[in-house]
């Protein structure tokens, strides 16, 4: 009927009017909200077009509402970013969700500047999108806070820094051991910890990543594949509300320590087996020794009284070498167990002050002190840890020999003097002696070797005794050049009691090791 | 000082140590009986007065080596240690070892002292002088 068509006509003229009305309306209301609003707001078709932008846009790129209409976003974008962005804004179109992006917008001036972007879509009646809703901040001094911290993350050593925030999702993902220790290698930043972390570390990971937000730190030691890594779980709290907003996970890859401190152990465990063996084989063949011993020095001694004058001179010389050479061996064996039974466990070990130490050894060797004239002198010295008995026989051995040994007219001079070295203390016996040769200087530590000729007396161990104190205690002695006499050095390691009878223990967060002694009790 | 022989078990194993111990002995002024058993067992059996020495005299003091063989000193100790009459007789522990394990062993098991032999003879013979001394005329002893 021909009067229908014109009046269909007018009804979808007049549905459409509504509706663009409406729309117009709407944007007209969006617009009064949107100028009046510090970040940039804009509006864009479904491709990115500008249709309309916050006044503000002015002042944060330095272009006009008017420069802006029309134009695509995506041009404004650094090219590095672009690429990024695009697969990121697809998710809006698939997830039909907001999406947030960070990505730097190029300004009128050719400069750039950070935006973080809130995109949401608008969608029409039938759920396809019409339109996009875009919100922008400037987060340019944000982001060169996180690039100087980047910057630092990937220049501290065996070191990765994961910060994250409430739904896992790493805003800093980045260190010497992503890539090398802990897949993937690129682009973690923006991934969840699903994302970033192979599976079954993420799965042991999660429990702390929701702890972290209750606020507490947390320090574990978790073995990965064939790696051991210390982690520390902090909390951000960022902003006034005292909230934790943030979550970071620093990882250090201890695993080399780890296996140091085992070889360590089972060297120590080696060490105590063989001197416990050295000691029960020296027990043993003393033993089995002295009794043979005694019988040839008290046969020989029958003799010689049994045929006193009746032999001739001969056998009289011949039976006293017998006689010495016994005894000899009798203090040969006795120097040998003295030297196996130098042994020690972690209970003796324990602060010892050198001062104290030392004024005791001195107070024993008053006597020969007291008959050459000796002068000991010492300057301050540390406290250290050890054992105490033989820290005391390794200071009076040396003492006692740089006192033996002095050959000149005038008297015994002995210095003591200490120097901190690092981690180590170095400890200096002085004498004003004959010294001992270049050549000598290794070997003199070894048993029965003398530098010079017997007349002093001695059982010829005193030094390898020294030696092996100084072992037990993880140091070294050796023997510095020095213009006149012997200059007698010790290194110890500074550490506390705690620390040598357990190397491997960690210690909690906030709990400092100290290789500091406490207060020496004067 | 009395005159009574005083009968002395010495318990050794070597022959060579028994021939020094009389050697010793010869040159002390003591009055003594030196009796000799080689080893644990034959100490016990001079104890108790069994075998051989079923006319065996009781002894005024024992010498006792550590270290022999079948039956070692620190065993005699425990059986006479255990035995009510015997247990009275005092036992003097001679031997070569000066270990800190070994005296504490023997005083625990009740030896009444503990003398490490000297390497020299001359030593030896002060040793035994002053062993002697003490428990012939200084110590007061069960008759």
């Amino acid at each position: 009927m021909p009067t229908i068509a014109p009046l269909l006509l007018v009804a979808i003229l007049v549905v459409t009017v509504i509706l663009v009305v409406r729309l117009r309306r709407s944007e007209e209301r969006f617009r009064l909200l949107a100028e009046h609003s510090l970040d940039l707001i804009g509006l864009h078709d479904p491709d990115g077009n500008h249709i309309w932008i916050s006044p503000s846009v002015e002042k944060l790129l330095g272009y006009t509402q008017k420069e802006m209409v029309g134009r695509n976003a995506y041009q404004f974008f650094h090219p590095e970013d672009l690429e990024r962005i695009r697969s990121q804004s697809h998710n809006v179109a698939l997830a039909g969700k907001p999406v947030r992006i960070t990505y730097r917008s190029r300004r009128k001036d050719g400069t750039y500047i950070w935006l973080e972007t809130l995109t949401s879509p608008v969608f029409d009646s039938k759920g396809g999108i019409v339109r996009l809703v875009t919100a922008s901040r400037d987060v340019s001094a944000r982001k060169k806070a996180e690039d100087l911290y980047r910057f630092l993350v990937r220049h501290l050593p065996d070191t990765s820094v994961f910060l994250f925030d409430d739904n896992f999702r790493h805003i800093i993902a980045d260190g010497s051991l992503t890539g090398k220790t802990i897949p993937p290698t690129t682009n973690l930043e923006g991934g969840t910890l699903f994302e970033v972390f192979p599976r079954d570390m993420a799965i042991t990971l999660q429990p702390y990543y929701r702890m972290v937000f209750d606020g507490q730190p947390r320090v574990v030691e978790q073995a990965f594949r064939t790696r051991i890594y210390q982690i520390t779980f902090l909390p951000i709290i960022y902003g006034e509300d005292q909230h934790v907003s943030m979550g970071m996970a620093v990882f250090h890859d201890v695993t080399e320590q780890k296996r140091i401190v085992q070889a360590l152990q089972e060297q120590a465990l080696d060490l105590e087996r063989s001197n416990r063996d050295l000691e029960r084989f020296a027990n043993v063949a003393s033993h089995e020794l002295k009794s043979p011993l005694r019988r040839i020095a008290s046969f020989a001694e029958l003799l010689a009284e049994d045929y006193e004058g009746m032999l001739g001179d001969d056998a009289d010389d011949s039976i006293n070498e017998i006689i010495e050479g016994v005894r000899s061996l009798s203090e040969v064996i006795e120097a040998l167990l003295a030297y196996s039974r130098v042994q020690t466990d972690a209970s003796n070990m324990g602060w010892v002050d050198l001062n104290v130490l030392c004024d005791e050894v001195m107070k024993g060797l008053a006597p020969v002190i007291r008959d050459t004239g000796a002068v000991v002198t010492k300057a301050d010295l540390p406290t250290v840890t050890g054992d105490e008995v033989l820290l005391k026989q390794l200071c009076q051995n040396l003492i006692s020999n740089a006192i033996k040994f002095y050959d000149g007219p005038g008297r015994p001079e002995v210095t003591v003097t200490a120097v901190r070295e690092l981690l180590d203390w170095e400890i200096s016996i002085r004498d004003n002696g004959p010294g001992v040769p270049q050549g000598q200087r290794k070997n003199i530590f070894e048993m029965f070797k003398r530098a010079h000729s017997s007349d002093v007396e001695g059982s010829g161990i005193g030094l390898a005794l020294c030696k092996k104190i100084v072992a037990i205690h993880r140091g070294r002695i050796w023997i510095e050049d020095s213009e006149e006499g012997a200059d007698f050095r010790i290194r110890l390691p500074a550490r506390s009691p705690e620390e040598i009878t357990d190397p491997s223990a960690s210690l909690p967060p906030g709990h400092w090791s100290t290789t500091e002694p406490p207060e020496p009790r004067r | 000082m009395s005159d009574v022989v005083s009968n002395i078990l010495l318990v050794e194993d070597h022959p060579g140590d028994v021939r020094l111990t009389r050697r010793a002995l010869a040159k002390l002024p003591y009055q003594t009986d030196l009796h000799v058993a080689l080893d644990g067992y034959e100490a016990m059996e001079f104890l108790l007065r069994q075998g051989k020495f079923s006319s065996a005299p009781r002894p005024h003091l024992v010498l006792l080596d550590l270290n022999m063989p079948r039956m070692d000193g620190r065993q005699v100790l425990r059986e006479v240690g255990q035995n009510p009459s015997l247990k009275t007789i005092p036992v003097v522990v001679l031997t070569t070892s000066s270990a800190d394990t070994d005296v504490t062993e023997a005083y625990r098991l009740c030896a009444n002292s503990y003398h490490a032999k000297p390497v020299s003879f001359p030593d030896f013979v002060s040793l035994l002088d002053d062993i002697l001394k003490y428990w012939i005329s200084v110590a007061r002893t069960p008759s």
